[in-house]
């Protein structure tokens, strides 16, 4: 099925750029395994980043780590050929699971999950992600969506059934890319429940310094 | 394009490097490309507001997965400088974003097992350097500012609003202008 809704371009720049915090780089991701239109803007907004690298004031690096290159080159090991990837999104008619949800939830179907109840029909997974919001939500067929607020911007993939709202009818692979002024009440379509990843970046703390002060393998 | 001293490099010439470190593992030709592109990684690092010491270590780590996995580049899809700043991205994100790094180790495992590679539709080509350039000089002054806020300073949308004192709509616009420039330089394909 053709993708209709798509990721805003500034949202694909944000990604190209690494600075969506996980719970929304991980949509961006998920969309762009099925979306060849996001994916080559993608390139593109890649490109550009690369075109920045040649431009920009360089600052050289001390004699003595060009030394340390060099001598590190024969120690390398012989490039043999890259491994296939292991993790393949799965896709079929009825739902699509993204290889990165597999690989960060080691799971081959959504049943696996252990969904919470919220309300009659709807259920809740919250993804083990705290640099800003990401959970997916299962809602039972013809069935509306919690109301919800956020405070920032909100990105929703389909993985399974769909959605209608105000915006139109959001199918399995689209997208929804959305800022805080917009407010919607999604319903799910009649013949099959709806599941849907949803990653905000509400909740986000990141000020000047804390990038400089943070230490490798720290995380976040 | 010009190399630090002003002189016109050609984006075909880093292809042709890259291909006789796959070829020949030939130490010269990369360290030719490390000498081009090493202040220039080291640049981003530091304006990712990485520590120089941290900016150092990641740098030379950066130049060596070019040594390592010169047999995988494709120039047909990418410039030597976008494949590198994407590994220059990537390295930022394992050791200073970790939650991010599922997402794009994932994104890297694609390309680098030349997923795709079959697929024309996604050649942007490498040799395209001077349109994208151009498209880059064309942009008005707070647009060019905006841009190399995101990709350079690693700021949010907000946070380049906050900066710039434009509102979030304007830097989103900008950001979405300079796409669009660079895709009319490209043409239909992009």
């Amino acid at each position: 099925m053709n993708i209709q809704h798509h990721l805003q371009p500034e949202t694909l720049m944000a990604y190209a750029a690494g600075t969506l915090p996980a719970a929304m780089a991980l949509v961006v991701g998920c969309h762009a395994e099925r979306c060849s239109q996001c994916r080559q803007e993608l390139r593109s907004a890649e490109a550009l980043g690369g075109q920045m690298l040649e431009t920009v004031a360089a600052k050289p690096l001390p004699e003595a780590a060009r030394n340390n290159v060099m001598a590190l080159l024969d120690q390398q090991p012989l490039p043999g050929r890259a491994p296939a990837s292991a993790v393949a999104s799965a896709q079929d008619d009825d739902s699509f699971l993204p290889k990165r949800l597999k690989s960060l939830l080691g799971i081959d179907n959504y049943n696996q999950l252990k969904w919470r109840k919220l309300a009659p029909g709807i259920e809740k997974f919250n993804l083990p992600l705290d640099e800003g919001k990401s959970f997916m939500l299962r809602i039972g067929a013809g069935l509306a969506m919690p109301v919800h607020t956020h405070k920032g911007a909100e990105l929703t993939l389909l993985l399974q059934g769909g959605y209608h709202d105000k915006l139109g009818s959001f199918h399995m692979g689209d997208v929804a890319d959305l800022d805080s002024s917009v407010e919607h009440q999604p319903v799910a379509f009649d013949d099959e429940p709806c599941i849907c990843l949803a990653g905000m970046d509400a909740g986000l703390r990141f000020k000047g310094l804390i990038p400089t002060l943070m230490k490798p393998l720290t995380g976040l | 394009m010009t190399d630090s001293v002003g002189e016109s490099v050609d984006a075909r010439h880093w292809i042709s490097c890259m291909e006789q470190v796959a070829s020949q593992r030939d130490k010269q030709s990369f360290m030719e490309l490390f000498d081009y592109f090493s202040p220039r990684v080291n640049a981003y690092l530091l304006g990712m507001g990485v520590d120089s010491g941290l900016a150092e270590d990641l740098s030379q780590e950066a130049l060596l997965a070019l040594w390592n996995k010169a047999h995988l580049y494709q120039p047909r899809k990418a410039a030597v400088s976008t494949w590198l700043f994407r590994v220059a991205r990537n390295l930022w994100i394992d050791r200073l974003r970790k939650q991010r790094a599922t997402v794009y180790e994932l994104d890297d495992e694609y390309l680098e097992a030349g997923v795709g590679a079959e697929d024309p539709e996604e050649d942007t080509g490498a040799l395209d350097a001077d349109r994208i350039q151009e498209a880059l000089d064309a942009l008005p002054r707070n647009q060019a500012q905006v841009v190399f806020k995101a990709y350079f300073e690693g700021k949010s949308h907000s946070e380049i609003a906050a900066d710039t004192g434009m509102p979030l709509g304007s830097v989103k616009s900008s950001l979405r202008l300079a796409l669009q420039a660079l895709r009319e330089k490209y043409g239909e394909n992009v």
